[in-house]
């Protein structure tokens, strides 16, 4: 009976202080954790504008992922990254200098957020943590956004699906006030030899831009590479770009003039396979 | 034109004072894509409420999520003497590329400081998918899509597209730079990948095309094998080291020359 007592006891104790533990651990959030030795998000202070990643140190060089190497979720603003199974390979046993597993965890409304990091658990064992909410701020990229308010990043590539063969990239700066672009257009000259050109416009309304000044560059070879002759732009012409009837279709226009020739405009959609 | 204007003032004070409560998205306003992966860029296409004559003064929304709950605030609008409405008009709104999972989103209209916003859309839910779930071999971790340079040589660039969407990541890769006689030139490949950070040596393309009379041309596009060009990642750990960031290498040979290495940046002004 005295024996049964204090065994009793003792359970009763652990009972309460597991529940004292768990208590505690209701009652203090979780702690926010810095990123391991090697660990970064790039770039370290993201914006809204931003495709965060998350370069991470290969604790396990020397092995490979057996499938997918990970996979990445979000409940409540708190991002889960689970790490794929990993095998030891009979590959060199030297491990490259700084092995390092890069994660795209995806370009973010402005909020707060957490990140977990867990190595890959079989079904029905972990969580394994790597490391445990690292608390992190994405800023409003819109906050200083200027006159003309661009809405939407238009960066990628464009073509007329009906009539493949040339293309448009874009890239804008949609990390700036101004969403400042660079357009190169993948053409062909009037002697049907592949030829391109970049044009640089500013915004003139939040959906289209001004017309720009498009120009040819020229650059002999060198002995070297790079080549040491510099480039020699010139204006051939003007375009412009115009996304105002954007639609479902992520629809443009171009429309450029050669020097002394006449105004044409073309159709371009987001190119997609 | 008075009367037209009390009128549509009405509609717009009308529409800010009751709340929305339903959970669908209101006629006119659709998520790009409709069931958007964690490769996507969401895009929200809203059905402009202020036409005719109104405009933005200033920034026309920002985003914030907390909690998986997304909220659009839009900017503050004034009317602006135009009459005419565009055929169809929208604004059109970036949600971000969102990692797997299930989210709701508002979107309010402008309200002064102080004062409650109405809703327009209020806890639409919907879901992102896990578009890693379909992922096949080498598994390539990140998309590589955008515009490449050497800063220490401008003048000439690489445009990368991957379909980060789909299994595969395939690539269309476009190098704009400089033939033999000075004068510029371009070329496409379009490598599979051998690791999940280089890829494959593939074929380089130099295409030709006769113009003709009219817009598009009639005459078909003429593409021949001008080389050979492959991608590699592998040290794109210059994520590492600060201010370097995301270095890659392209390896070519053009025609019979001999093959060129040169080490490509992300672009960043």
């Amino acid at each position: 009976m005295f024996a049964y007592f204090a065994m009793n006891k003792r359970l009763n104790k652990s009972v309460v202080c597991l529940a004292l533990l768990s208590f505690s651990a209701i009652a203090i959030p979780a702690f926010a954790q810095n990123l391991p030795a090697s660990t970064v998000l790039v770039p370290a202070n993201p914006t809204s504008a931003d495709a965060i990643k998350l370069s991470l140190k290969d604790t396990t060089c020397g092995g490979g992922y057996v499938g997918n190497p990970y996979r990445v979720n979000m409940v409540q603003n708190a991002i889960t990254v689970n790490l794929g199974q990993r095998v030891l390979t009979s590959g060199p046993s030297i491990c490259p200098l700084s092995p390092q597993e890069n994660i795209a965890l995806g370009q973010l409304p402005a909020g707060n957020y957490s990140l977990t990091v867990n190595y890959y658990a079989a079904p029905g064992t972990g969580p394994f943590p790597v490391f445990t909410n690292y608390a992190f701020t994405v800023i409003d990229a819109r906050t200083n956004k200027a006159d003309k308010y661009v809405r939407l990043d238009y960066s990628g590539h464009w073509w007329d699906p009906n009539d493949s063969g040339w293309g448009l990239f874009i890239w804008q700066d949609a990390r700036s006030p101004t969403d400042s672009l660079l357009a190169a257009w993948f053409t062909y000259a009037a002697d049907g030899k592949p030829n391109w050109y970049v044009f640089q416009p500013a915004w003139q309304t939040s959906t289209s831009t001004q017309t720009a000044p498009l120009a040819n560059s020229t650059r002999l070879p060198g002995a070297t590479s790079p080549p040491p002759t510099a480039g020699t732009p010139s204006a051939v012409g003007t375009a412009s770009l115009d996304f105002t009837n954007f639609g479902t279709a992520d629809e443009g226009k171009i429309t450029y003039t050669f020097t002394g020739g006449q105004t044409l405009t073309r159709t371009i959609q987001r190119f997609r396979p | 034109m008075k009367t037209s204007i009390r009128w549509w003032s009405a509609l717009i004070i009308c529409g800010m004072c009751s709340v929305a409560s339903a959970q669908n998205l209101t006629s006119g306003t659709a998520l790009y894509p409709a069931n958007p992966t964690s490769a996507d860029t969401l895009t929200l296409s809203l059905g402009s409420t202020f036409c005719p004559g109104y405009t933005y003064t200033a920034n026309s929304y920002s985003v914030a999520m907390v909690q998986n709950a997304i909220t659009v605030s839009l900017g503050r609008p004034t009317f602006n003497q135009l009459s005419l409405c565009p055929s169809r008009p929208q604004e059109y709104i970036d949600l971000g590329r969102l990692p797997a999972g299930n989210y709701t989103l508002t979107v309010n209209r402008f309200a002064e400081p102080g004062v409650s916003p109405a809703a327009l859309i209020s806890n639409y839910a919907f879901s992102v998918a896990n578009a890693r779930a379909t992922k096949t071999s080498p598994y390539v971790r990140l998309d590589y899509s955008g515009h490449w340079w050497d800063p220490n040589d401008p003048g000439w660039g690489l445009f990368i597209w991957q379909d980060a969407r789909g299994p595969s990541d395939s690539l269309l890769a476009a190098w704009f730079t400089y033939g033999a006689d000075g004068k510029q030139t371009w070329y496409t490949f379009q490598p599979a990948w051998a690791t999940d950070l280089a890829t494959q040596q593939g074929d380089m393309y130099q295409a030709s095309r006769m113009p003709g009379p009219n817009v598009p041309p009639p005459n078909p596009t003429t593409a021949v094998v001008a080389g050979k060009a492959k991608l590699d990642f592998t040290n794109f750990n210059g994520l590492f080291e600060p201010g370097t960031g995301e270095v890659g290498k392209f390896i070519y040979t053009v025609g019979s020359g001999q093959e060129q290495t040169r080490t490509i940046r992300r672009f960043k002004p």
